[in-house]
């Protein structure tokens, strides 16, 4: 899995390539971390073929970290086969997919 | 196709994914994604809790329809995943527990799921139908 961050102003992107499972998901905890001074927050997935329930504990923990600091979480370009998984297990409505 | 025991740590569920995605190199894209992802669910699943002293993956493909099997075994204490109760997926942000989708997921995309203790081992099937287009 490749992460490359970019920052501009209060806007934090990170673009995440690869599949996001139970062995790279640390990985991209470990990104989302520190964020503060983030008030907005974009996740572009557009290169993630498949991500498990790992992955989805990593987008929720920063979620709740997100909306307790009042800043905004987006993730932009989920594929068909994260967007079924999204679906299923309620996702979709929790996160701002655009 | 695929049969072969793997330690029981991140590793081991690092070269399963890498000989699983192998395997189904033939098998369309949003099929094999949505096996990945269950298979990652019950690699994390024996390797964290199992205190199993191994774990085996067997892979099967069958036709009519196409489909492919995976059957996982391993030595560790008796544990069906299928009893666990399924998570609310209608809480909102706050009140949403983090964690318990992994099986949920996995009841979702996957039929049949079969769980048998059987010779002091547990023993989990899982099966993906599909057609090609």
């Amino acid at each position: 899995m490749d992460i490359v961050k970019k920052t501009e102003g209060g806007k934090l992107t990170i673009v995440v390539t690869g599949r996001v499972d139970t062995t790279t998901s640390p990985q991209l905890a470990a990104e989302l971390e520190n964020l503060s001074g983030v008030e907005k927050l974009e996740l572009d997935m557009s290169g993630v073929p498949y991500m498990s329930s790992a992955g989805l504990r990593c987008l929720l923990v920063t979620q709740k970290a997100m909306m307790k600091s009042g800043g905004e979480m987006v993730i932009s370009g989920v594929v068909p086969a994260v967007r079924e998984v999204f679906d299923i297990t309620g996702f979709s409505d929790l996160f701002t997919l655009v | 196709m695929l049969e072969k025991k793997y330690p029981v740590t991140m590793a081991g569920i690092e070269q399963a994914a890498t000989d699983l995605d192998v395997t189904l190199a033939d098998v369309p894209a949003p099929v094999k994604a949505a096996v990945m992802v269950a298979a990652d669910e019950i690699f994390a699943n024996i390797v964290r809790h199992s205190n199993a002293s191994f774990w085996s993956l067997r892979v099967d493909r069958m036709h009519a329809p196409e489909s492919v099997r995976l059957v996982f075994e391993d030595d560790g204490a008796e544990f069906d995943p299928l009893k666990m109760d399924d998570p609310d997926i209608s809480l909102s942000v706050d009140q949403r527990p983090v964690g318990g989708l992994g099986i949920f997921i996995v009841k979702k995309t996957m039929c049949p799921v079969v769980y048998e203790r059987k010779d002091g081992k547990n023993v989990f099937s899982m099966t993906k139908s599909f057609e090609r287009t």
